[in-house]
């Protein structure tokens, strides 16, 4: 992925274009939930497309900084540093797994970045942030309900990519410019 | 929920001209101290005093409403469910069924919620008043490898155009027929998928060209020293504000850590 310990032209054009748009699936897509009168976003979809296509180190900083943009673009800027860890811990744990897998992968993938995410929030908003177990446990359900919206849509997204888009495989690979 | 694509106010004022690295110690510095404090007057101090200080940058109101907007339902939220959660002192206001309201739980819980604010208003005074060039350029400055300031520069400059983009696909996927609103909560989040994988295939093929146009343009090549169109440099206000920022810093951590001020939610030592 990069030459030497520095990112190359491939991958620093398509960690950009990531972290836009997770950042962009974050505040643009917005489906109402009936039962609560809350909102789910696709900001995880996101998340998980770029861990499972371009792998751990990509599904880091789109992850991370893509979501912690969209929370500053939003005005939550409190919540940025959480989210910049969470969600790029969420995304280097599921690039780490799913990398290149078939469906049965990326499921196992897809559980253990959640996990991650939910129990990063969750001990975020309950120590970090002092808002006690209460405060971070209303916070356990709605993100649950993310990452299942996150998984339903990023892994069809994945396979479906690869088949309509093969060039794909081309991009992760990371081409690498050699000089003659 | 609104958003905006760019926070940056051009205004041509004090705080625009401080190094965007003074300011970003001073979110630093600033969030590490307020999550030390619980007090009430403490939360409501600093924010005021950030008020004034994005205030004196020129910073329109309605940029301050919209932080206050979109924070309100947390402000809101969390207050209740910690005078739920965990009533505490002798004083009680009122009781409900099975919730008692205690006077320290509440103060407690406002301030846990303008903890919050206080933190979302000491970074955008930094957002505010520093455009994303200079921002990406000071944090190159301090360290970060300018392979990843590209990319953030980018991210940043590619997120109005795929908004647009998804805009767009999504208008062209519903004018062929695509139904976002049809069926149980499940289907309908599938539903977008069409919209997804033109949008995704979209953004992979800018990617490409990109790199094609960075690497055209020889990025990466070894023994270049790189250059900048508008450097930063520190001005001797840079430096008595940074010398002001830590020793406020460090006195108000040792009065927190040595004299316990802030602790209590309600009185300051």
């Amino acid at each position: 992925m990069t030459q030497g310990k520095r990112p190359n032209a491939q991958t620093i054009a398509v960690t950009a274009v990531m972290i836009a748009v997770v950042a962009v699936l974050t505040f643009a897509v917005q489906i109402p939930i009936p039962a609560t009168g809350g909102y789910i976003h696709f900001g995880d979809v996101g998340v998980f497309f770029t861990a499972f296509a371009f792998g751990p180190i990509i599904g880091l900083f789109g992850g991370g900084v893509g979501c912690a943009i969209a929370d500053i673009l939003s005005g939550y800027a409190s919540w940025a540093p959480l989210t910049l860890v969470a969600h790029g811990l969420q995304g280097w744990i599921a690039g780490y797994f799913g990398k290149g897998k078939g469906p049965v992968g990326m499921i196992v993938a897809w559980a253990v970045g959640s996990i991650v995410l939910i129990a990063g929030y969750f001990l975020g908003e309950w120590f970090i942030y002092g808002l006690g177990y209460a405060n971070a446990l209303a916070e356990v359900g709605p993100n649950f309900v993310q990452e299942v919206v996150g998984g339903l849509v990023g892994i069809p997204l994945v396979l479906a990519i690869r088949r309509a888009y093969p060039p794909i495989e081309r991009i992760s690979l990371g081409r690498v410019w050699e000089e003659g | 929920m609104s958003f905006s694509f760019d926070l940056y106010v051009q205004r041509r004022s004090w705080l625009h001209a401080v190094d965007p690295r003074v300011k970003l110690a001073f979110v630093f510095l600033g969030t590490v101290l307020m999550l030390t404090f619980k007090n009430l007057l403490i939360m409501l101090l600093s924010l005021v005093v950030t008020h004034l200080i994005i205030f004196s940058a020129g910073v329109p109101d309605h940029k301050v409403k919209w932080v206050w907007k979109a924070m309100l339902p947390i402000n809101i939220l969390i207050p209740v469910l910690w005078v739920i959660f965990y009533p505490e002192g002798p004083t009680v206001l009122f009781q409900f069924w099975f919730v008692k309201v205690t006077a320290l739980s509440v103060v407690r819980g406002v301030s846990l919620a303008l903890r919050l604010d206080a933190i979302a208003f000491i970074c955008f005074t930094w957002l505010f008043t520093t455009d994303q060039a200079s921002l990406v350029r000071s944090l190159v400055k301090l360290g970060l490898p300018f392979e990843w300031g590209l990319v953030l520069a980018i991210g940043l400059r590619y997120i109005p155009t795929f908004y647009g983009l998804y805009t767009v696909v999504s208008e062209a996927q519903q004018a062929r027929a695509l139904d976002l609103t049809k069926g149980n909560f499940f289907t309908r989040v599938r539903s977008y998928l069409p919209i997804l994988v033109a949008m995704m295939i979209s953004a992979l093929r800018t990617s490409e060209k990109l790199a094609r146009a960075m690497e055209s343009r020889a990025l990466g090549l070894p023994g270049v020293k790189r250059t900048c169109r508008r450097d930063i440099r520190f001005r001797p206000a840079d430096y008595v504000y940074t010398a002001l920022l830590i020793v406020l810093f460090s006195l108000l951590l040792t009065l927190r850590f040595r004299f316990g001020l802030g602790t209590h939610p309600l009185y300051l030592f």
